[in-house]
């Protein structure tokens, strides 16, 4: 029976001139980069908000599949000219919220189902892997930790 | 059912001058995951207003002692009023940020995170309580006591860093 297990859970707000191309390209970049799938279930966009969802996959083996979900909210999004070096640039102002969540999934491919396998199921999850589980785990918190710190680069933020 | 025991509760340093925003959180960081806790930011906000930047990051490290036991450090940090200031120090030119910073410490041990103990059965309740005063009591009155050495341990390191008084 396919168990989902959470992991960290990280949530990024900034608010202030930032360019949503950049962002989308590093987080789209970091993803594949780390092999993961990269899929938009949801892109909302009117002029002055956008709401995309996106979520990732990256299998470790047969039995154990990592996911990223990525939320995006931008609102009170404006034109404003800056300058950078002396050159005049039209980029977006606005408030973004990004919340990232790491989760877990063991027996994927559904292979142990209820009754007697599930029985054996939770003996191998308790006994036989559960140090590996928590490496795994281990994984995914870094994985969150790692697009976070992507995603503020590229938002050009001071931490 | 999970039960946490509380360390420190809301403990906070407070600084007011120049530093380096990037380095000192850094520092953090690594001391955290020397004494291997790990580093999960909960919450991170960055704004700029007229008096300069605000940032705000939450900051979670756990450290699992056994099975049953866990010892967690919470840390909020809050940046205000944050400008950039270069400064030439023998000759080299480096930035600086110049602001407020407000440094605030909660800690815990929570046993039984697994929740194998359920409520549901009332043996198992009964079981638990037993078992939590008169056999672990003196193993998490040491995991308290190395949680309230790891505050001050990290109390210290910040106020080195930031090169404050101490008495």
């Amino acid at each position: 029976m396919p168990e989902k297990i959470d992991a960290a859970s990280s949530e990024i707000k900034h608010v202030g001139v930032f360019d949503f191309d950049t962002l989308l390209s590093t987080v789209s970049k970091w993803m594949k980069g780390q092999l993961y799938g990269y899929l938009e279930k949801k892109h909302k966009y009117t002029a002055d908000e956008r709401e995309l969802e996106i979520k990732g996959d990256k299998k470790i083996n047969e039995y154990v599949k990592l996911y990223l979900v990525v939320e995006v909210e931008v609102s009170e999004l404006e034109d404003v000219e800056v300058i950078i070096d002396q050159k005049k640039e039209i980029k977006k102002r606005g408030k973004i919220r990004i919340g990232i969540e790491g989760k877990m999934e063991l027996d994927w491919m559904k292979r142990f189902e209820k009754g007697f396998y599930g029985s054996v199921q939770k003996f191998y999850h308790e006994y036989i892997i559960k140090h590996r589980i928590g490496q795994w785990k281990d994984m995914i918190d870094k994985d969150v930790y790692e697009l976070s710190r992507a995603i503020r680069g590229a938002l050009e933020m001071e931490l | 059912m999970a039960e946490k025991t509380k360390v420190a509760d809301g403990e906070t340093i407070e600084y007011e001058g120049i530093f380096k925003l990037a380095k000192f959180v850094q520092s953090i960081k690594e001391w955290l995951e020397e004494k291997g806790y790990g580093w999960i930011e909960k919450d991170h906000l960055e704004t700029i207003g007229p008096e300069g930047k605000y940032i705000e990051a939450k900051i979670e490290g756990e450290k699992k002692a056994a099975d049953y036991a866990k010892q967690i450090l919470k840390i909020k940090l809050t940046f205000e009023n944050i400008k950039d200031k270069i400064v030439d120090f023998h000759g080299e030119k480096s930035r600086y940020a110049v602001g407020k910073a407000k440094i605030k410490i909660d800690a815990h041990v929570k046993t039984d995170f697994e929740k194998r103990w359920k409520e549901d059965k009332p043996a198992f309740y009964l079981l638990r309580l037993f078992f939590e005063k008169h056999i672990y009591s003196p193993y998490s009155k040491r995991l308290e006591d190395t949680v309230r050495e790891d505050v001050n341990a990290l109390k210290d390191h910040i106020s080195n860093y930031l090169n404050l008084y101490k008495y």
